[in-house]
């Protein structure tokens, strides 16, 4: 058996196995959540954070996934993390980001549609759907869960690159943190869209990487004509030299910028 | 101002602010369609128009009926009193 059929037959299979048994215990621990008074929204979230944790060990043997910590973890926990986007693995990965733990994703509409194994999970943590809905709607629910102290984890390219390629930001997520007055804290994920690229369902050994970028805070656009715009340039920016430099991430992908 | 500052200016403009890639940015190009603006770059847009052209943009209404570059320009046109567009580029 070749290395690539034994890394899908064991990273398809934990998947399932691991799905099937998180979904049967879920009630469990909801209601242990709700014994130990951490309510269902924050229990369900930590659940989630959980079940790719315990993916992330599971696949270690095809694909390991390292944390390189920066700064952003002194930029405290209610703050907003803005990762690239290359694959479906990069939620998972998130398993590794200990302030995620309780986070609430800013989700487009799609999943909420199509991904029907996870949608009665995304709604109980309480996820936030950003497409379809009025701006100042989804303003409205990620200021009240910043006050409430939760971490907003979001992709601001809006969507999977299907080469690897750094996208183009939407402004959304600036707009918010300027408003909030909250950090922006970049996650960069390198190798993710090697192991399972957009479109692909095959898992091809490798390595995936997360480093953290420094936080970038509003206070440092200040007197900007467009304060948030300034700031999602600045962001962007950072994600495309950490994405560029092939020593950082090794054994993973060559980002370069796509306009 | 001619046609062509207009476009220029606008261009320019946008590409530094939205990262665009101008190759990309003919008069028929659809702002949200081709280009990948979003309904928070329109309000940005009009601040960005401003600035590059120095202008109050009033009736902010008519921006949300803008389609295509060459709708921007020729908004930009009529706001500056210039002479309606034909072929920016």
């Amino acid at each position: 058996m070749t290395r690539l059929a034994a890394a899908n037959i064991w990273c398809w299979g934990w998947l399932a196995v691991l799905s099937a048994a998180a979904l049967m215990a879920a009630p469990l621990w909801l209601l242990l959540g709700l014994v130990r008074g951490r309510g269902l929204t924050r229990g369900a979230r930590e659940g989630i954070w959980l079940y790719g944790r315990a993916y992330l060990f599971l696949i270690r043997p095809f694909v390991k996934v390292r944390l390189r910590e920066g700064e952003a973890a002194e930029a405290g926990p209610a703050s907003i993390i803005v990762m690239n986007h290359q694959s479906w693995l990069d939620i998972y990965v998130l398993g590794l980001v200990r302030e995620a733990r309780e986070a609430c994703f800013l989700v487009r509409a799609w999943p909420f549609r199509r991904l029907f194994f996870f949608r009665p999970l995304m709604r109980l943590a309480g996820y936030i759907e950003t497409e379809g809905v009025e701006a100042e709607a989804v303003f409205i629910r990620c200021r009240s869960e910043l006050r409430s102290g939760s971490c907003l984890v979001c992709f601001p390219e809006g969507a999977r690159s299907p080469d690897g390629r750094l996208g183009r930001f939407h402004s959304g997520v600036f707009k918010l943190a300027v408003e909030a007055g909250r950090a922006v804290r970049p996650l960069a994920v390198f190798g993710s869209g090697q192991v399972m690229p957009k479109g692909s369902l095959i898992f091809r050994p490798g390595a995936i990487e997360i480093k953290e970028l420094p936080p970038a805070a509003p206070a440092r656009f200040a007197g900007e004509a467009i304060v948030h715009g300034a700031m999602r340039r600045f962001v962007r920016l950072r994600f495309i030299r950490a994405l560029e430099k092939p020593e950082t991430n090794e054994g993973a992908c060559s980002c370069q910028e796509k306009k | 101002m001619t046609n062509e500052e207009i476009w220029d200016i606008m261009i320019k403009a946008m590409s530094e602010e939205f990262e665009l890639e101008t190759g990309k940015m003919t008069p028929e190009a659809e702002i949200k369609a081709d280009l990948g603006l979003d309904s928070l770059d329109i309000v940005d847009l009009v601040t960005v128009l401003e600035t590059a052209f120095d202008f109050k943009i009033r009736d902010k209404a008519a921006m949300k009926e803008i389609r295509t570059l060459g709708d921007v320009a020729a908004f930009i046109a009529a706001t500056t009193a210039a002479a309606p567009l034909k072929a920016p580029h």
